[in-house]
């Protein structure tokens, strides 16, 4: 893999998402690693005429008759005819569901927004039994399909290891190459690689491995107050309504009602001026989420760079880094000008996480400083505060600009629209904190030993305090949808975050029996009465 | 070929949609199975499907609808293997992981796995018409008929979740390296 390529890749994604810069480090070994894995699909001339063959005996059984109608452009004429007409009835449409205060507000076809009470276990079962469970689900819980399948009890040591190791807290193993470019590089990169050698020929050599385990030193757990209501995101499906508004135009040169069951699945609206933003309504998710229109907020200079002295030009300092407040005033400006009732969130909070690595390198004058501020505002439900999979809020997302000093994106908005079910409650004090103890719903406690004495295994112990309550997102899938859920957790913080710890600062348990019980599974699967299996560092490496 | 379809010029035109468009249809059909025979059967179904299509509609882009039907096929098809679940293709298998190690595929294949097994169908058909395809952004928006800007969105929101909220794939990219010495 060529460092051009590889250069070309990551210009093409930073020229929409200068954010994946600050990744750039580990983007440079993962897409050359995505690219070596492209299994070897076997295609040859043989394999043209084997198939045309098999194709042409398939269409004499059917019969077929000769094509009657030519190849010809097709949606063209709608989005070339009435690109704006269409774009501002879609926005008048559905802006009233985001910006409720606009003047263009229509008539609301879904006026009943808020949170619904449904029957106990409403949505029906919350663990993976019976259903696939989607890649978020898995990121969250680690609950991986493979985990709970059948063939999982028996899988491969390869497997097990991987998965498990998806959310393991053992550190993952660090290399150092040996090159002058790799001089230059933050010290705190994981698996810091050149780039412009191929990966399998640098010199590396292997960090201790560090084993974490968890001891809870919190107050003792309180349980007479916890939640037992499960939230499911309600989708209006607004997607038809509109097709069916548009349905009577006829547009050179087709009529739009010689379509049936016509929907709305998906729209953009780009503002056509400096700093544009572009909106994406996606009628399926029933959300709508803002983004910069790329085009207009390029930076001519910057573009024609051909060198690192020319690029570092614009790179982004310290001094650049505004206040916390100064950013939350720009996105809270963004917001009520928008017309966003912000009082559904908490309060708006800046992720610092990049503080923490600057702090540690050692190599501050070449530490690659983020270019927006990233301000979450979290979702609250029933005044609840909604978390991600990392016990971190999540909500709406709104990037501020650090250079140009303006919001670039927020994402992603969604109606104020809930059903609750309750569901049965963890009552036990113990069998929550055990479980915290073995690394909760989004971590898994493994430990690595090296039989052959080559590496530096070490055992460290991590302090878990006191946890809050608050809601964890998730999804599952039933009936061949998925639901978007919100169930109550608690999340236990790591104390005291050692310099070179790289999991989750928050442990979550879940209090759900379902959930509880699955996780509980998992972790039978993995562990010989309660202690964690070891696994051979050796195993993993072949 | 277009002798054996039909004598019409429309024959010959599906002939060459086949010609031009066969081995990609083909390798994406194979990256979504992971399974030669089964990539080859369903190219088959995929042509028949779009040659009957094509008796009934017009079609703008027949690439970005051999892409879709093609898509479509590959969901069936797991669909009939496994009705109760909601399969999109092979990296959605709970049991893929053993399957691959039956496949004469790379080490490194088996380790990625692990990180395409954790994004959405959607995404995966991202990374591996971008990756594996080497399809330009401007054309994978086409086959998928959506906005270059959403798909470069989307594709730098995939390989973020990856690094992100995966952050296994370190270990398991390190490993790589190191078997690979």
């Amino acid at each position: 893999m060529n460092t051009k390529k590889i250069n070309q890749y990551l210009e093409e994604l930073y020229q929409f998402d200068p954010s994946l810069k600050k990744h750039e480090q580990i983007l440079r070994q993962l897409i050359p690693q995505l690219i070596a894995a492209k299994p070897d699909s076997g295609f040859n001339p043989e394999l043209i005429q084997k198939i045309k063959s098999h194709l042409e005996q398939s269409l004499k059984k059917t019969n077929y008759k000769s094509m009657t109608k030519k190849i010809v452009p097709f949606w063209q004429p709608v989005l070339t005819w009435s690109a704006g007409v269409i774009a501002m009835l879609f926005l008048a449409l559905t802006i009233y569901q985001i910006f409720p205060d606009n003047q263009a507000q229509i008539a609301n076809k879904n006026p009943e927004t808020g949170v619904k009470k449904v029957v106990a276990s409403a949505f029906g079962p919350l663990n993976s039994q019976g259903n696939v469970v989607t890649s978020d689900t898995r990121m969250i819980g680690g609950l991986g399909s493979a985990n709970n399948s059948p063939s999982a009890q028996n899988a491969p040591e390869l497997k097990e290891v991987s998965v498990t190791a998806s959310d393991s807290l053992a550190t993952p193993l660090m290399t150092v190459n040996t090159t002058e470019e790799n001089d230059l590089m933050p010290t705190n990169i994981i698996g810091m690689g050149g780039g412009e050698t191929e990966l399998r020929n640098e010199k590396i050599m292997i960090m201790p491995i560090i084993n974490y385990s968890f001891k809870y030193q919190g107050e003792p757990l309180d349980l007479s107050q916890v939640s037992k209501t499960v939230y499911r995101r309600i989708k209006n499906q607004n997607g038809f309504a509109i097709a069916n508004l548009l349905s009577g135009l006829e547009i050179d040169p087709i009529k739009l009602n010689s379509f049936s069951n016509l929907k709305a699945t998906y729209i953009s609206l780009a503002e056509d001026k400096p700093f544009g933003l572009t909106a994406s309504f996606d009628f399926n998710d029933d959300s709508v989420s803002i983004y910069s229109n790329w085009e207009k907020w390029a930076n001519p200079e910057r573009d024609k760079c051909q060198d690192e002295a020319c690029w570092s030009r614009f790179r982004t300092k310290y001094e650049d880094i505004p206040e916390d407040s100064v950013a939350i005033q720009a996105t809270n400006d963004f917001l009520t000008n928008l017309g966003v009732d912000i009082s559904r969130y908490g309060e708006a909070k800046v992720n610092n996480s990049w503080r923490r690595w600057y702090e540690q390198t050692t190599d501050k004058a070449n530490y690659y400083f983020p270019e927006i501020v990233n301000v979450v505002y979290p979702l609250l439900i029933d005044g609840q505060e909604v978390n991600n999979s990392a016990g971190e809020p999540d909500g709406l997302l709104v990037n501020y600009n650090i250079l140009e000093k303006r919001v670039s994106d927020a994402s992603t908005f969604t109606p104020y629209n809930y059903e609750a079910s309750e569901y049965e409650a963890e009552t036990s004090a113990d069998r929550l904190i055990n479980l915290a103890e073995a690394g909760g719903w989004n971590q898994f406690s493994y430990h690595l030993y090296d039989s052959s004495g080559e590496v530096e295994v070490e055992n460290r112990e991590l302090i878990l305090g006191t946890p809050r309550q608050g809601l964890i997102r998730f999804w599952t899938y039933q009936n061949n949808a998925s639901q978007e859920l919100f169930a109550p957790a608690l999340i236990f913080p790591v104390l005291d975050v050692p310099a070179d710890y790289y999991g989750s600062t928050n442990i979550i348990v879940p209090l759900t029996q379902d959930l509880i019980k699955e996780l509980e599974e998992r972790n039978t699967q993995y562990s010989q009465g309660g202690v964690i299996s070891p696994i051979s560092i050796s195993s993993v490496m072949r | 070929m277009a002798s054996n379809f039909n004598s019409t010029i429309n024959a010959a035109a599906f002939d060459r949609l086949y010609e031009k468009n066969i081995e990609a249809i083909y390798n994406f059909l194979f990256y979504k199975t992971l399974n030669r025979e089964t990539a080859a059967d369903l190219a088959q179904e995929v042509f028949l499907k779009a040659w009957r299509g094509l008796k009934k509609n017009n079609v703008e882009n027949p690439k970005a609808w051999l892409y879709t039907i093609s898509r479509h096929a590959i969901a069936d098809y797991y669909k009939r293997l496994k009705p109760q679940a909601n399969i999109d293709d092979f990296w959605d298998l709970a049991d893929s992981v053993n399957l691959l190690e039956k496949l004469d595929q790379k080490m490194a294949g088996e380790k990625i796995i692990h990180a395409l097994k954790k994004l959405s169908s959607s995404d995966r058909d991202l990374l591996i018409m971008r990756f594996w395809l080497d399809l330009p952004f401007a054309e994978i928006a086409t086959h998928l008929e959506k906005n270059e800007g959403a798909v470069k969105m989307a594709c730098s929101r995939a390989l973020k979740k990856i690094q992100t909220e995966a952050p296994f794939i370190y270990f398991l990219l390190l490993a790589g390296q190191i078997s690979n010495l």
